[in-house]
């Protein structure tokens, strides 16, 4: 198991650097530091989402509302502000909204038991409409200056914010899944939950932690956005949820649960992200960025399931022409 | 298991009467001959759509570029039906033939290399989209002849030839999984995958059965598409897998696969359909209708779940009794 | 072991073949290497969103300016109208060192950093359609203003309905900036001038054809009063027409809107649409590129300039912003005069 794993990061890992490579030939503005330090940039709002995303995927579960959820949390913390002019507290709101939004998907999946594509369905409509009743469906932007830190600012005038912010989240979580009891549950979960709940795993409490995560994150990555773009708006963060999940199952996360890794989160992030920059700079046509996003997806994992297909091949020779 | 699928499609049925209820109790202007066509006319893409998504959930994948599919086979629809020596009959076997080479490129990748379902289409989705995008250059096509866009008004006896292509699309998708062996493999593969290819199932066969036919179905609603709105926006379709999704499942298909039936998928169609139609028509303010809308779909799901667990309980403890008192018999 | 040798070989194959034919397929990949060859200033141009006609029609008048005026012509976005993922290229054009960068904002407030980033490298910003904030930009663009814009097509509701009764505003989506503002404007212009008329309500149709097609036919249903619609997208007002037109109540429900003429031809001239507002969207291009030569070549410009094929243009020192004029109604009597 574990030997397949590592093979898919390892094809994924040459991927991305022939992608790097190629890029790096084709446009010459592609290996400075500036430019790789803004690809980082803006991978870390879908980063940070798909670290969540890959935890629940991994047990074998599925979030459609992470985008809704960033969304709600700009707008909850542009209001609040709005309302105190207090920024620690608005942020604070932020943050506690997405947590609750993670708990009320938590609650519908592990103690009522909806399956979790119907459960986030319903709340990714849910979750987005609050959000439009609090707005009126305006962009807010009245953020004083210091906002901006988190999204645009630089540490050491260098080193982008939410860049350290998404490396620091990534640590922590890869951390919480290798080596803490609660990762194991949320593999054990994943693998066979039956298995799980015998072997004394508190199966609605592994998954409720894991969508509160999941909020959390998203929750984050709304904050980073928002303070990126200086503006609140419902729909901020929607464009990411099919994103964040083609990029954690790039990174070999197993849709079917039981397996994957945040390094590979990230590797299937950084593709999506280099691909994106790297044809913008080549002034390639953004539909044709489109299809080759999808056509990379797709090959990445066509060249990881290559012996089954070859051994497909094989058999359906003997079967038809011997 | 027939009885309790049954009662489950029943628990959605008093849903969607429950809520229908509800909205005629608000609007009179809800339940009248020509409102309630109207919704029907107006959700027959998503209830052609949602018959093939239901066999696909049941197989326990799941389509998301149906929407881009749709996008595709529209406009290669609507660019040949601009053609001078076009007729009804070639718009529909390009709108087909499009729609079925979609869904085998999904089958192939799916069945054939055995990636999952939701990663194939989620690249496919982008696939079909940015090509379509980089050919017509996200020009729209217009100006479609009335031969063609007639099509969608005219009716048969009285029946208007929308719900009479839905209703062939029905029957034959009943008669598929009804009377077909390919057709009762989908449920067979649902319900237990290993047990399925053990009894001699071709799982590869069925999957790109199932595939196709989602395709298939999805290149119809196009030629549909294309004569209800008469000009064809190349991002047409964008996000709409998602209607199609929550129609399938709210109609009980389970996305764990085994059960879902056609009944209920056309009773999810018809939930949504009556939300969408009755929040206008009750005055609801916009921005509240998504949560409206959010709100009973959380609702209908967890009821739904509750009470099959309930079953469930229930048909346990009678099991366990059963085994006491008799002892089990093959 | 060897299949997977064998994948990897594929893979940078077909990955060198696609990036090839993808660079070859673009006029645009070779502008990198053309500019230092033949010293020609990159402009580059961002829309909302990417492949709209509205923005594509601009972006073709923009092209024909650059190429008379030697200019080396950059058309890239994102293909969903989203301000993030604007921003993104944004940043990459900043990273490509283009020299004039012009961008339709999705949010004002959004784009605004990194213009100003864009700024202090060196790059000449602008704005066209939709405005960032002032400080962050050296010139817009604007094509009318959002009040003349919202006012007007106010304006045009009252005369088509005749002076009272009840209305529904049909908008792309609850979160689209644009369409809010002009909102805002035909509300004031309705409480000022035509106390008689009543807004009923406000629906999205989410750029959506088919969910405008349902949300007309529901609308309808829902305000037997209901005497016209304003539909505020160039998605919108075709899905409303061929609404109006299915339920055979052309004239009796009055449609108006904003759209482009090609998208509008027919329910004009049926009947089922009375009139569809925009401007010259050409010319808008033309003339952003114009004024981003004179920029270049650090003339700043005058009110009532006369620009060539576009005519005289207002100028607003203050807010250093360019207004192309009134907008442009077309009806069943004008409309073949156009064509995007």
């Amino acid at each position: 198991m574990i030997k397949v794993k590592r093979s898919h990061e390892l094809i994924l890992l040459i991927f991305f650097l022939a992608l790097m490579t190629i890029m790096s030939i084709l446009a010459p503005s592609f290996l400075t530091v500036n430019n790789l330090l803004s690809v980082t940039q803006q991978m870390s709002e879908l980063g940070i989402l798909a670290l969540g995303v890959t935890v629940i995927i991994i047990t074998s579960g599925i979030d459609l509302s992470v985008g809704s959820i960033a969304g709600l949390t700009t707008i909850v913390i542009a209001t609040m502000y709005g309302m105190t002019h207090n920024l620690a507290v608005a942020v604070i709101a932020g943050l506690v909204a997405g947590i609750l939004c993670g708990a009320f998907n938590g609650v519908l999946i592990a103690k009522i038991g909806v399956p979790p594509i119907l459960a986030t369905l319903g709340t990714m409509t849910f979750f987005r409409g609050i959000a439009l009743v609090i707005s009126k469906g305006n962009a807010i932007s009245d953020f004083p200056e210091s906002y901006y830190f988190i999204g645009q600012g630089y540490i050491f005038d260098t080193l982008p914010v939410q860049t350290v912010i998404f490396v620091i989240l990534a640590l922590i979580t890869a951390f919480l899944l290798s080596k803490t009891p609660w990762g194991r549950r949320v593999y054990s979960v994943g693998n066979n939950p039956v298995a799980a709940v015998f072997s004394g795993v508190k199966l609605d409490k592994v998954l409720l932690y894991v969508y509160i995560f999941g909020g959390l994150m998203a929750a984050i990555s709304g904050w980073i956005i928002s303070s990126r773009v200086s503006t609140a708006r419902a729909d901020l963060g929607a464009v990411y949820l099919m994103q964040s999940i083609a990029a954690t199952v790039l990174g070999g996360t197993n849709i079917a649960g039981g397996s994957g890794t945040i390094i590979g989160t990230v590797i299937g992030v950084s593709v999506f992200a280099v691909l994106g920059n790297g044809l913008n700079l080549m002034g390639v046509s953004p539909f044709a960025q489109n299809l080759l996003m999808g056509v990379a997806l797709i090959l990445v994992l066509l060249i990881n399931n290559m012996s089954i297909i070859k051994n497909k091949i094989v058999l359906f020779i003997k079967l038809n022409f011997k | 298991m027939r009885n309790w699928l049954k009662k489950r499609e029943f628990v959605m049925l008093m849903m969607l009467v429950v809520i229908s209820l509800g909205i005629s109790l608000i609007t009179p202007a809800f339940l009248t001959p020509s409102n309630l066509l109207s919704i029907v006319m107006n959700n027959i893409i998503l209830a052609i759509m949602a018959m093939g998504m239901t066999l696909v959930v049941v197989t326990s994948g799941i389509d998301v570029s149906v929407g881009s599919q749709l996008g595709f086979a529209a406009i290669f629809v609507g660019l040949v039906a601009l053609l001078p020596t076009a007729n009804i009959f070639i718009v529909l076997a390009v709108g087909l033939v499009c729609g079925v080479l979609l869904g085998i490129f999904n089958g192939i990748l799916i069945a054939g290399a055995e990636i999952p379902a939701i990663v194939v289409t989620v690249g496919t989705m982008n696939v079909f989209r940015g090509s379509l995008l980089l050919y017509t250059n996200g020009k729209w096509v217009t100006s479609l002849p009335a031969w063609y866009t007639s099509m969608y008004n005219s009716s048969v006896l009285g029946v208007p030839i929308p719900i009479i292509i839905f209703a062939v699309v029905v029957a034959v998708t009943y008669y598929l999984i009804q009377y077909t062996r390919l057709g009762r493999s989908v449920y067979a593969l649902g319900g237990n995958p290993v047990a399925a290819s053990r009894v001699g199932i071709n799982t590869d066969k069925v999957l790109l059965f199932v595939f196709a036919y989602m395709g298939a179905l999805t290149g119809i609603a196009s030629i549909l598409y294309g004569a209800q709105l008469a000009t064809i926006d190349p991002n047409a379709g964008t996000s709409f897998e998602l209607t199609v999704i929550s129609a399938v499942v709210i109609g009980g298909a389970s996305a764990l696969g085994g059960s879902g039936s056609l009944l209920g998928t056309c009773i999810g169609v018809l939930i949504l359909g009556v939300l969408q139609n009755g929040m206008i028509l009750m005055r609801v303010e916009p921005y509240w209708q998504d949560v409206v809308m959010g709100l009973i779909l959380i609702i209908a799901v967890s009821v739904d779940v509750l009470n099959n667990r309930k079953k469930e309980a229930q048909k346990k403890t009678i099991d366990v009794a059963k085994a006491i008192k008799g002892g089990v018999s093959a | 072991m060897k299949a997977k040798q064998l994948g990897i070989l594929i893979l940078a194959l077909v990955v060198t073949v696609s990036f090839t034919l993808a660079g070859c397929g673009s006029k645009d990949a070779a502008a990198d290497n053309n500019q230092a060859k033949t010293g020609k200033k990159t402009v580059a141009m961002v829309p909302k969103v990417i492949g709209s006609p509205y923005f594509d029609t601009a972006a073709e008048g923009a092209k024909k300016a650059a190429a008379e005026l030697g200019l080396e012509f950059l058309y890239t976005g994102s293909t969903a109208a989203d301000a993030a993922q604007q921003v993104n290229v944004i940043q990459d054009l900043i990273n490509k060192k283009v020299d004039v960068l012009i961008v339709s904002a999705n949010d004002a407030q959004s784009v605004a950093p990194a213009l100003k980033k864009a700024k202090a490298a060196g790059i000449k910003v602008m704005t066209y359609d939709a405005d960032s904030t002032p400080d962050s930009r050296d010139l817009f663009i604007n094509q009318t203003t959002a009040e003349i814009l919202g006012r007007h097509i106010m304006d045009n509701v009252a005369k088509e309905i005749g002076g009272s009764g009840e209305y529904a505003i049909l908008t792309a989506s609850l979160t689209a900036s644009n369409q809010n503002t002009w909102i805002k404007w035909m509300k004031e212009q309705q409480a000022a001038q035509y106390p008689d008329i009543t807004l009923v309500t406000i629906a999205p149709s989410e750029e959506d054809q088919q969910k405008a097609f349902a949300q007309t036919q529901n609308l309808v249903k829902a305000y037997p009063n209901l005497k016209g619609i304003a539909a505020l997208s160039t998605v919108a007002e075709p899905g409303a027409a061929q609404a109006i037109e299915q339920l055979g109540l052309n004239g009796k429900i009055k449609l108006v809107g904003l759209a482009t003429p090609d998208g509008m031809k027919q329910y004009l001239k049926s009947g089922a649409a009375q009139s569809a507002t925009l401007w010259d969207v050409g010319k808008l291009g033309y003339l952003t590129i114009y004024m981003a030569k004179q920029l270049l070549d650090g003339n700043m410009p005058t009110d009532g300039m006369d620009v060539p094929t576009v005519g005289k243009i207002t100028y607003k020192a203050d807010t250093k912003e360019i207004i192309m004029g009134e907008p442009l109604d077309f009806s069943k009597d004008n409309v073949d005069n156009y064509n995007f």
